[in-house]
């Protein structure tokens, strides 16, 4: 079984800030990681124990660092792809999921397995983009996989449900890290992968059909620190629920 | 001069700083409590490869040398000093003991075990009459057929309750003086006539032991002598070098994180209307620990830098001991004195890092024996 | 196949076109335009060309601007809601609303009075994505919606791809602003610290899904009605899957999705847990725990707080003091209430409504404050 997992590089939430004077988010300061749910695809694909598995990500130079990091999780080799891609076309999900389909095809894969949650986007847009680009079906939000004799067996969420699914290889699976663990690489092994070498190509980019138009902060909402005491249990239950109700927020 | 860090240290690093912040953080207030590392903690440290950091990977080391191991070790700096302490004296004396001056076949009898933390090892030289004046040990090993029986005692040991492997330094011949006249032996836990005494009661350092080792007509193989009869005080001597520069790279990283600490406070606590962080008298102090750990930091990265070169560090470990330990213990003083009446309550982590800092200054050389060996190198050297 | 074709007779291999072309679906050959397979009919290509040696049909070229504002409702979801961003937008552009769905409803009145004009059920059988974006590719609507929902999650980016279509996955904002013909999306980012407003590509449908938690509000413009069609397409493969099972998940409403969130700290204990499930099975929300209280035993890892994107319209904490990981993750919540005994606790700063109350108490109050008259 020939495995890719793509992941994603980007700044940490916590250093990303909200310029006022340029109206855009400033993500120079933060450093940079792969995501949980990337680190999960990595386990999972690693989990189907095929022959090869590489780690892709569509990331500057500068992050090759942590993409060898990907070699400690379980993958065995790492493909870069060295195609400037800018920060305004990293918002067309469809930039990044055409860009990753001309990396991965030449390859004939056989399961490509990308994280659900991408810092950014949040619900993972690009799995069955990717899939669509290259032909093949997509199962998303996959909790486990294990392999079949005709191909896979996902266990995967829909909404309230957990469903269970028999699926052909090759395909695509967008993986949601839900009640696991990740097992943490030792250092010895990291030391092991900040050797590795990583491999890059290029691809014919496709120019972005969505650009971001304006950002805007929420941190500014203002809470209004309104104290509800000086009154027993009773009332202060009373008080609560008919402050949450004239706000329209609860039923 | 290229001052970036290679990439494997760097990973190091972080690996570490999540560690803390994820794993040691959240418990620090139980540890200081119940004087006890959990056991679960201590398995994963293993697991993650915190106890070989330095030594190749042949001997089942990490093999990021010392500084990747200076770099771990600082960024432990956030978490209590248990942690460091109990690694320190570890990997950085004890197993550095067996790696600097162990036989090929002792070091792969030993080493793979201790670097994977299976068995602990400590470093056994401080007497209750030998402590700066190291020289005057009074353990005796006495050759008896295919063995040596050991006489004596050893205090203040680190890991002393806890270990498996003892390193631990007797006179084997009184006429040839400290050079020639000492010897390290390879002591195991249950080697007969081997006890460990009383578990000491210290200032800090809680999740940390120290004890009292006896010796009563123990029983050592001679193939357990490390290395040769008589290479006793040169490799002690060698191991406490290496060891310093570790300790100095620990004392960074505590003082940074109480920078870190007092920073944020100084921007919370607010008094006469403004935050603290507004007072000169305030920011000056921030200016000076800062620059104090910027400068620690630097020379230790140097001298561990120049040990993975191969190259002599014997003045350099002293200067950055007696640099960090120094820094650090001010860098303590001054974070109580900027959180006040709180910097003295045991509610708050200051008081157990002023505590805590104070042993730098004495262990592994005090800063007294620091300054004499910097001082008859120079001597020596002319420069 | 596509339907633009080059006239080589016009055509003197100038390359304009290349340029013009999005998707790289045009090349040089024998010093004449080819236009590949890959070709996703958008148009653009036809303009570009100085001699008009490109030519495609009159429907291609209308523009997406004449088009109406689909409403994509899949079987088994509730997606009504989407409809009321759609009959808006159509209001704005001077539109119609079609509610596209695979099969005819039995009860057609409330989707026409949650504001669609007709209801166009999708012919064909297989695969859904191919489907839709053939019906699309026929009809060219301005934009096709749809509920956020694990189905819609998986079509509508597959129908967007297919088009090459601009997609906004999760919008929680979907408009026309003021003076413009253009739909933009707006979607959170950094886990709803904050948010990116994008523009789409105006020759191309904008294909949006919509967060549910944004868009809850359902019209009923009760009496309206509207006609019911259907849309010709052919048969596709589908993709074959096999679903084995379906179970009901221990951990049943996941956070992000749910409207109501009551939260747990340590402090709460673990009575106070159990009352919490309570008073959330009361109010319909989701259980939510902060790290400590995960790592104190007291509930599931899938249900903690730190590190995800929680932003309901109501979060409740209870007894949890609030890491900068928690109070970043909750950030986006509309009101926020908490509910603790420390003074200090660093939640206080960013909370709407505090109680300084045991957090036990307060659910017991709350419980009790709920109950309807004669219920024990």
């Amino acid at each position: 079984m020939r495995a890719f997992v793509c992941v994603k590089v980007g700044p940490t939430r916590k250093g990303v800030r909200y310029s006022r004077s340029r109206g855009v988010i400033d993500s120079t300061e933060a450093e940079r990681e792969v995501s949980l749910a990337d680190r999960f695809a990595v386990q999972l694909a690693k989990s189907l124990g095929p022959e090869r598995l590489t780690a892709v990500s569509w990331a500057p130079e500068e992050d090759e660092a942590l993409l060898k990091q990907m070699v400690a999780l379980g993958a065995d080799d790492v493909l870069r792809i060295a195609t400037p891609l800018t920060e305004e076309a990293a918002h067309d999900p469809l930039v990044v999921a055409w860009g990753l389909a001309e990396a991965i095809r030449p390859h004939s894969p056989d399961v490509v397995v990308l994280g659900a949650a991408s810092i950014e986007h949040g619900r993972g847009a690009v799995g069955p983009m990717l899939a669509e680009y290259l032909d093949l079906p997509c199962v998303t939000q996959v909790r486990s996989a294990s392999r079949t004799d005709e191909g896979v067996r996902l266990e995967c969420r829909e909404g309230d449900f957990l469903v269970t699914i028999e699926a052909p290889t090759p395909l695509v699976i967008t993986a949601l890290p839900e009640g696991v663990t990740l097992k943490k690489p030792s250092m010895l092994h990291l030391a092991r992968a900040a050797k590795a070498e990583v491999q890059t190509v290029e691809v014919e980019a496709c120019s972005p059909v969505l650009r971001p138009r304006s950002f805007h902060t929420t941190e500014a909402r203002r809470r209004l620190r309104e104290r509800i005491e000086g009154r027993d249990v009773a009332e202060t239950a009373r008080l609560l629920l008919s402050r949450l109700r004239d706000r329209r927020v609860l039923g | 001069m290229d001052f970036t860090l290679p990439e494997e240290v760097e990973m190091v690093r972080r690996m570490v700083r999540d560690f803390v912040k994820d794993r040691l953080q959240p418990l620090a207030d139980q540890v200081e409590e119940e004087d006890k590392i959990p056991d679960d903690v201590l398995q994963e440290m293993k697991e993650l490869g915190f106890f070989g950091l330095p030594f190749p990977e042949e001997y089942g080391g990490v093999g990021v040398g010392e500084l990747g191991y200076v770099v771990a070790l600082e960024a432990l700096g956030g978490a209590n000093s248990a942690y460091g302490n109990l690694i320190g004296a570890h990997t950085g004396i004890a197993t550095m003991s067996i790696y600097l001056g162990g036989t090929e076949e002792q070091k792969r009898k030993y080493l793979p075990e201790l670097c994977s933390g299976e068995k602990i090892a400590a470093f056994a030289l401080t007497e209750p009459n030998a402590g700066s004046d190291a020289a005057a040990i009074e353990t005796t090993a006495v050759r008896k057929g295919d063995k040596y029986i050991l006489n004596g005692n050893k205090i203040w040991i680190t890991n002393g309750d806890i270990a498996d492997v003892v390193i631990v330094y007797a006179v084997t011949d009184k006429s040839l003086g400290a050079r020639g006249g000492v010897t390290a032996f390879i002591v195991e836990k249950g080697f007969p006539g081997f006890s460990v005494g009383k578990i000491d009661e210290k200032m800090g350092l809680r999740g940390s032991h120290t004890a009292e080792l006896i010796f009563e007509d123990c029983e050592v193989p001679a193939e357990n002598v490390l290395g040769e009869v008589g290479m006793g005080f040169l490799i002690a001597m060698k191991a406490l070098d290496v060891g310093r520069i570790g300790l100095a790279g620990g004392a960074v990283g505590g003082a940074q994180w109480l920078l870190e600490q007092c920073i944020e406070w100084a921007n919370q606590r607010v008094q006469f209307g403004k935050p603290i962080a507004h007072q000169q008298a305030i920011q000056w102090m921030l200016a000076d620990m800062a620059t104090e750990i910027h400068a620690a930091r630097l020379m230790t990265y140097h001298a561990a830098w120049k040990l993975d070169q191969g190259q002599r560090v014997s003045r350099e470990a002293a200067m950055v001991k007696l640099f960090a330990s120094e820094m650090a213990n001010r860098v303590a003083d001054m974070a109580v004195q900027i959180h006040g009446g709180i910097g003295y309550m045991k509610e708050h982590f200051i008081e157990r890092a002023y505590r805590d800092t104070r042993i730098l200054r004495i262990y592994e050389g005090t800063s007294e024996i620091q300054r004499l060996v910097i001082a008859r190198d120079l001597l020596k050297a002319g420069k | 196949m596509t339907r633009v074709r080059v006239n080589v007779s016009k055509c003197d291999g100038c390359a304009e076109c290349l340029g013009a072309c999005p998707f790289l679906a045009i090349e040089i050959r024998e010093g004449l335009a080819v236009i590949a397979e890959s070709c996703l009919e958008c148009g653009l290509c036809v303009p570009a060309c100085p001699h008009a040696a490109i030519e495609a049909p009159e429907a291609l070229l209308a523009g997406s601007r004449s088009g109406g504002v689909w409403v994509f409702l899949p079987e088994g979801d509730d997606g009504l809601g989407a409809l009321t961003p759609a009959r808006d937008i159509a209001d704005e552009l001077g539109r119609t609303v079609s509610a596209v769905m695979t099969r005819e409803p039995d009860d057609p009145a409330p989707i026409f009075s949650a504001g669609a004009d007709e209801i166009a059920v999708l012919g064909g059988s297989g695969a859904l994505a191919r489907r839709l974006a053939a019906a699309v590719r026929s009809e060219r609507p301005a934009a096709v919606l749809a509920m956020a929902s694990p189905v819609t999650d998986r079509v509508m980016a597959r129908v967007a791809t297919i088009l090459g279509a601009p997609y906004v996955q999760g919008a929680d904002d979907v408009e026309v602003p003021f003076g413009e013909t253009v739909i933009y999306g707006t979607r959170p980012l950094f886990g709803g610290r904050f948010r990116c407003t994008l523009v789409p590509d105006p020759s191309r449908p904008l294909v949006a899904t919509l967060n549910p938690v944004a868009f809850s509000r359902v019209r009923a413009d009760g009496g309206k009605r509207g006609k019911i069609r259907n849309i010709e397409v052919d048969d596709f493969t589908d993709e074959g899957l096999k679903y084995i099972e379906r179970v009901r998940s221990a951990v049943p409403l996941r956070l992000e999705d749910a409207r109501v969130v009551l939260a747990g700290g340590p402090a709460l204990g673990e009575e106070g847990f159990l009352r919490l499930r309570q008073l959330a099975d009361r109010l319909g929300a989701a259980v939510g725990a902060s790290k400590e209280a995960v790592e104190a035993g007291l509930a599931d890892e899938a249900e903690m707080v730190d590190g995800r994107e929680v932003s309901p319209d109501v979060y409740m904490a209870f007894g949890i003091d609030g890491s900068p990981a928690h109070n970043a993750a909750v950030a986006g919540s509309k009101v926020v209430v908490a509910v603790t005994e420390n003074e200090r606790a660093n939640i206080l700063g960013s909370a709407d409504y505090i109680i300084l109350l045991p957090p036990l108490r307060a659910v017991e109050g709350l419980l009790e404050a709920l109950r309807a008259p004669g219920e024990t």
